[in-house]
């Protein structure tokens, strides 16, 4: 057993630029003792201001230390995966000790206990009388705050977009507030965005007047609901409000084992924290999946990803019209760095008919990863503008952070790249140059 | 704009026609649409236009296909190399980026694609310099692209000996930092034809452009160079006169330096045991043109500044045969004199730009002797002779030196040899830093020293510890990682050491790094 990750991966699952330089430190073998590696886990003891036991479990790279740092994964354990990836003599492979074994066999305990629990679940009891008419009350509420919305979004184009230059942010608010009340929190969120657009660019009319229109879009399909195919109508639920809980998730979506490549990752600031999006693709199924996770207050997003890299995996998908939204069930594989071309496209308008199928089945999809080969990033304007173009002369704007990074990488030659699409631009998320994977976009 | 859009901004109350049509194919669905509120049809209309203009993005074109970077020449460094690079890139142990980045040099490597921002982001001429020869290809090609890495094209490719084939077009068209360049490997090749080169523009740069181009006549310098540099001695630029004057110094069969040495035999004669010295009153219009600032810096005396001025600007062996002695006896033979001390600045400084071997130790020895009174005295021009003549000996005299300083007379440390340390060229000889680290454990063993009375932030052995380890050559880094044992004791003193202690031997662990990874 032979751990593959490379350093920039170690790198990018640190929370923060302080910790990945910490992690860079720690990576040192002089200040490790009792290092080791089993076919499960890699574990050592790290001299800090105390001496730490760190472990690390492989599959899923969930590490553990004893530390008191909040941080997820802290510098120590950054530092013992480093050490792992950059001086594999270092760590030899031998029996796991006690505090390692008990650790793992907890772990697995625990994930079992979990599983049955899904699966007891699963089997379900059919929903209880109370739980019918919560879900009545519930319904009530909803469209209840449908039809507010529905005289709201009305109102607004009856006065016309241009007054809305003039009303402060907690003329949204306001709209948004009452949807969380009718408990439909989704749109809640989508109103709240809506804030940031006018004056925000030239055409924000336009952009403003799409976002009314989707969401007019969405309180009509909802109130069809009869009409629509049993899938549609539980995306249209998710759009709107009703999330489902992981058990959920697991009872009624679809599972997929593929060999997943883990393109990478997008964090986005909210109201209350923040969000995270990995994308991820399926190899064989030619699928993408996007995990998206939360974090509130400062705390660590739970599931860590090896960006850059692919492992054999079963992804439960949420259930609906276009399932793409998933979470990681079973990791089955060892993490391998990505080598070789990504499997995409070579064309940008095959990209973009792709895009146009999926909002076919989901009009209301916002990102979408982007898996292109052999294009150029171009750079104009002394590096105001950049785009990247295929080998036809196709091009699309980029958006984000390190171009400059990707032509490095370049050097004006073609590469493959992984980015996430808005509909408007790119957003570089890594790229394939010199049989490589770089990530980009980390930094801001 | 789009007729929806303008309906939309200024609202459906104040039209008395609402017009949905889109003129695209979302016309027809919304067609179908049963009767109600016109706003919320105009909504919906809109929404659908919307996803179908987003499923209908296109591409745009770009026809043109950017120039590529050549094919690379170096090999690029290993990862655990760039990893380490990163780290020094990113400003952990700064002091190490010039020593890594020479490493790579000195292996033929060249830093890996994704630090080449780091590294055209970094600043100051030294580190560029280290920076420039090892961008490779990709990344000189990167720097033509972005205005703030434009610094780069003041470099030119490594000097192969012989000049690039497009010489006279960088001359003409090339940044100043090429032009410099340019000039000073023609210098090389062919003295003559840089300095007609320089001749053909003088009268047209700029006076700063002028004094960098007149330092490239180092190179080569010779008597053909004479007419030109003692034309320019009547440059209007105090600079460029400055920087001639220090060349003519350099041809001793100059016109310039016979002037000189005239002037100074006229200041300097001897009297059977002693010398007399006698500087002039007045100064005048030729010694001025020939350099001699008239206004002296700090609280220096006039007359003391111009005989400074004229000594530094004569070849020491002239003395000796003029005066009929040695170094050292002239010294004694000076003794006795009230300019005694200035007479021994221009000395000093004399030998130190003509590089007189015979000069220096007796120098040397000589400021060793008078180091309190030139400390005391505040007219002197300069105060630290022994560290600039320690600085210009070669390595193993120099060593030798604060070695016997370091032991003294019965094994006692004696002077203030540790601020001498500092002048020693680096890296030290193996034989000093073995012995220098063997004497530093003995110290750490605090035999016969009472902890309490130490101060380590004064102590010679451990205030500086983070520098020695700057010193050390390779050679030396098992020896100075060995651990480094430190008395259990609570008190501020030993807590500092063992601080101390650790940075050493973090930058020596990270040294040692360097020279392994970068190979």
């Amino acid at each position: 057993m032979e751990i593959q990750l490379t350093s920039d991966q170690v790198l990018a699952m640190a929370p923060d630029a302080s910790a990945a330089a910490a992690g860079k430190k720690h990576g040192n073998v002089r200040l490790w003792k009792n290092l080791g590696m089993s076919a499960s886990a890699l574990w050592g003891e790290c001299q800090g201001s105390a001496l730490y036991q760190v472990k690390v479990e492989l599959a899923s790279l969930t590490s553990q230390c004893s530390c008191p740092s909040r941080k997820l994964p802290c510098k120590h354990s950054l530092g013992l995966l480093m050490l792992a990836a950059t001086d594999k003599a270092a760590v030899p492979v031998i029996e796991p000790p006690e505090w390692v074994t008990s650790w793992l066999a907890k772990r697995q305990a625990s994930a079992a206990h979990k599983q049955e629990r899904m699966e007891k679940r699963a089997a379900g009891d059919e929903p209880s009388a109370d739980q019918l008419k919560t879900a009545e009350k519930r319904m009530a509420t909803v469209k209840k705050g449908l039809d507010g919305l529905d005289l709201w979004l009305n109102d607004l184009i009856r006065q016309g977009l241009a007054s809305v230059q003039t009303q402060p942010a907690s003329f949204w608010e306001r709209q948004a507030a009452r949807l969380r009340d009718a408990q439909a929190p989704t749109l809640d969120t989508r109103v709240r965005r809506l804030a940031a657009i006018p004056n925000a660019s030239a055409d924000w009319p336009e952009k403003l007047l799409a976002e009314l229109g989707k969401l007019a879009l969405l309180t009509h399909a909802f109130r069809l609901e009869e009409g629509l195919t049993p899938e549609m109508r539980e995306e249209i639920r998710q759009l709107i409000g009703w999330n489902l809980t992981q058990e959920e998730v697991n009872a009624r979506g679809e599972t997929l084992r593929d060999d997943w490549l883990i393109a990478g990752q997008v964090v986005e600031e909210t109201e209350r924290g923040k969000m995270q999006r990995t994308w991820l693709f399926g190899t064989k199924s030619e699928r993408p999946a996007m995990i998206l996770q939360f974090s509130y207050a400062g705390q660590p997003f739970g599931e860590q990803f090896a960006l850059g890299s692919h492992q054999e995996a079963e992804l439960t998908f949420w259930p609906g019209a276009f399932p793409r939204r998933a979470q990681m069930r079973t990791r089955l594989g060892e993490i391998a760095p990505l080598k070789g071309h990504l499997p995409g496209t070579d064309k940008i308008d095959t990209f973009l008919n792709t895009v146009a199928g999926s909002l076919g089945r989901q009009p209301w999809l916002e990102h979408f990863l982007t898996l292109l080969c052999e294009v150029t990033p171009v750079c104009s304007g002394e590096g105001t503008d950049w785009f990247i173009r295929d080998n036809e002369g196709h091009a699309l704007p980029l958006s984000g952070s390190d171009h400059w990074l990707l032509l490095a990488l370049s050097g004006g030659y073609p590469l493959d790249l992984a980015a996430e699409w808005d509909g408007e631009s790119l957003r570089p998320l890594g790229a394939m140059a010199q049989r490589e994977y770089t990530l980009l976009g980390r930094t801001n | 704009m789009d007729p929806i859009v303008a309906t939309a901004l200024v609202g459906t109350v104040r039209q008395e026609q609402v017009n949905l049509a889109t003129g695209t194919p979302v016309d027809t669905l919304i067609a179908e649409l049963p009767e109600g509120e016109i706003e919320r049809k105009f909504l919906l209309s809109a929404g659908a236009w919307a996803i179908y203009r987003q499923a209908g993005k296109k591409s745009q074109q770009i026809a043109a296909v950017p120039e590529q970077a050549k094919a690379e020449q170096l090999r690029e460094c290993s990862p655990g190399a760039a990893l380490l690079l990163s780290r020094l890139l990113a400003g952990e142990q700064k002091s190490l980026l010039v020593e890594a980045l020479e490493c790579l040099l000195q292996k033929g490597l060249r830093l890996p694609y994704h630090l080449l921002l780091h590294a055209l982001n970094t600043t100051g001429r030294e580190t560029r310099a280290a920076v420039f020869p090892v961008l490779g290809e990709r990344g000189i090609w990167l720097s033509q692209l972005n205005r703030p890495w434009k610094w780069v094209q003041d470099f030119l490719p490594a000097d192969t000996g012989s000049l690039p084939s497009d010489a006279e077009t960088v001359w003409q068209e090339g940044s100043l930092g090429q032009r410099v360049e340019i000039l000073r490997r023609l210098r090389a090749v062919d003295p003559g034809k840089a300095c007609d080169w320089l001749k053909a523009v003088w009268k047209q740069e700029k006076a700063y452009t002028r004094g960098d181009f007149l330092t490239t006549l180092e190179v080569g310098l010779s008597a053909a160079d004479e007419p030109f540099l003692e034309a320019a001695l009547d440059d209007h630029v105090a600079s460029v006169r400055a920087m001639t004057v220090s060349l003519l110094t350099r041809l001793p069969d100059s016109a310039f330096c016979t002037r000189m040495r005239q002037r100074g035999q006229n200041m300097i004669t001897r009297r059977k045991e002693k010398l007399v010295v006698e500087p002039p009153r007045e100064l005048s219009k030729d010694w001025q043109r020939d350099g001699i600032v008239e206004n002296p810096p700090g609280t220096v005396a006039q007359r003391a500044w111009w005989l400074i001025q004229v000594l530094s600007s004569i070849e020491p062996a002239f003395w000796e045969t003029h005066l009929g002695a040695q170094p050292t006896e002239l010294f004694k033979l000076l003794a006795e004199d009230r300019w005694q001390m200035q007479v021994m600045e221009g000395w000093s400084k004399a030998a130190m730009s003509y590089n007189a071997p015979g000069w220096m130790m007796p120098l040397w020895a000589w400021w060793c002797e008078h180091h309190q009174e030139a400390l005391e005295k505040r007219h002197l021009t300069d105060y630290n002779y022994r560290e600039q003549l320690l600085k210009r000996m070669p390595g193993p005299v120099a060593e030798q030196i604060i070695l016997d300083m370091i032991n003294g007379g019965e094994g006692k440390p004696q002077g203030d040899w540790w601020e001498l340390l500092a002048e020693l060229p680096r890296p030290w000889s193996v034989k000093f830093a073995q012995t220098y680290l063997r004497l530093l454990r003995k110290h750490n063993t605090f035999e016969g020293i009472d902890i309490n009375v130490l101060n380590p932030r004064s102590d010679p052995w451990f205030n500086d510890l983070p520098s020695l380890a700057l010193a050390l050559p390779a050679d030396c880094f098992t020896e100075a990682l060995h651990p480094w044992e430190v008395p259990d004791d609570p008190g501020w003193q030993i807590q500092y050491i063992r601080q101390q202690l650790q940075e050493f031997t973090e930058t020596i662990q990270m040294r040692q790094k360097i020279h392994e990874e970068i190979a």
